[in-house]
């Protein structure tokens, strides 16, 4: 084999392992830039959103206004969860047991078998959920039995993946 | 061609190493600028939220209103409407409310979701400029502000002040301290009878019947 034959080979095979490095670096880092971005989207949500509430008292029920407000500009829809808790220290790590509130008094909740991360992309919650699509800014209503306690989960579909952005007691 | 083929494999690896490093440091280091930056906008956010609660005084009453308005803003639910007292600022303060809500029975509803900025007055209300915006009849209602402050208005209550003799009396009667009297003998009294004589005659335990009036004078004591 003559030397420009061999340098053809090697410069043939030098490509061939860079184009090859350039596709499963590129794929790879493809895939990766996906969950960054949906996680960096949702990190940025969640530390620019403020769960407000407040209630009034009557006839032993109490009425909750919950308003997720949220600083960042976020036009797309959000969904909102709530269920009763019973006392618990590590609020962060309460997850609904299969009985859900209802939200503005509507039957209109979407229910759904799905798997929702925290902001730092660990699965917290995984089984049937019941929620209702809102908007940030808007406000939700909520009737409780007075001294129940009800979890506020918000959350945010990203990529079609679902990110719990905010949580809150209320009552 | 030999001697070039490591330069242009070379070449090669440094193009990947650049094509891969640097969008990935980029991403990398982005990620906690823009979530500070939202922290840091939240922050300012509550801050402000706080500053301009207390800068909202709910008026429950007219004994309340009747010492005047101590911050910026009162806010006063009578008779269907919403009007937002506007008390002395200088410069002025707008107050941005983005809803009202009204509670009927245990149902909240939204009355109005349209942003209202009060700068101005349009009417007055007990002598104080107001801006009146109509609601309808609830049994409170919410008003939610631009910060995200929700302020519960519950209905203006009208005092009327109470004009109290030095020589009348004020008694309690509690319902579940009466007791009823198997065999009660009842005996009718003479007009103008003096306390002390009707305890002379029957004890400290007695009931008094009236059926127009019972009335005590200044000078009656009881034991």
């Amino acid at each position: 084999m003559d030397n420009a034959l061999q340098s053809f080979i090697l410069l043939t095979i030098t490509i061939v392992i860079g184009l090859i490095l350039v596709a499963y670096f590129g794929g790879a880092f493809g895939i990766q830039s996906v969950n960054t971005v949906s996680e960096k989207e949702a990190s940025c949500l969640a530390a620019g959103l403020q769960i407000k509430e407040n209630y009034v008292v009557q006839y032993g029920r109490d009425n909750i206004i919950v308003v997720p407000y949220e600083t960042q500009s976020y036009n797309e829809p959000i969904y909102i969860v709530a269920f009763p808790i019973t006392s618990a220290s590590q609020l962060e790590f309460v997850t609904p047991n299969g009985t859900f509130c209802p939200i503005n008094y509507s039957t209109h909740a979407i229910k759904a078998n799905i798997e929702i991360y925290s902001t730092s992309n660990q699965i917290i919650y995984s089984g049937q959920i019941c929620m209702y699509k809102t908007y940030f800014n808007t406000p939700q209503f909520l009737s409780v039995k007075t001294g129940e306690s009800v979890m506020v989960w918000i959350l945010a579909c990203i990529d079609g993946k679902y990110y719990r952005i905010g949580y809150s007691e209320v009552s | 061609m030999k001697a070039l083929s490591p330069a242009v494999a070379m070449l090669f690896v440094l193009i990947i190493l650049i094509a891969i490093l640097i969008p990935f440091t980029y991403l990398m280091f982005s990620i906690p600028t823009s979530t500070v930056n939202a922290e840091n906008q939240a922050h300012n956010n509550e801050e402000l939220a706080d500053e301009q609660l207390s800068e909202i005084e709910v008026i429950y009453n007219s004994y309340q209103l009747a010492s005047g308005i101590k911050t910026f803003y009162g806010l006063v639910y009578s008779g269907n409407f919403l009007y937002v007292l506007i008390g002395e600022q200088n410069p002025p303060v707008p107050l941005v409310i983005k809803s009202i809500e009204g509670l009927r029975g245990t149902t909240w509803t939204v009355v109005s979701s349209g942003q209202i900025t009060i700068t101005t007055n349009n009417t007055v209300f007990d002598g104080i400029p107001a801006h009146k915006i109509h609601v309808g009849t609830y049994s409170e209602i919410a008003v939610e502000t631009n910060l995200g402050n929700i302020i519960n208005v519950p209905e203006y209550k009208i005092i009327t002040p109470t004009r109290v003799s030095n020589s009348s009396a004020i008694i309690s009667l509690n319902e579940e301290k009466f007791n009823v009297l198997q065999s009660s003998n009842f005996y009718p009294l003479c007009c103008h009878t003096p306390l002390s004589s009707i305890i002379n005659e029957f004890g400290n335990s007695f009931t008094l019947l009236g059926f127009s009036s019972i009335t005590f004078c200044a000078n009656t004591f009881f034991k």
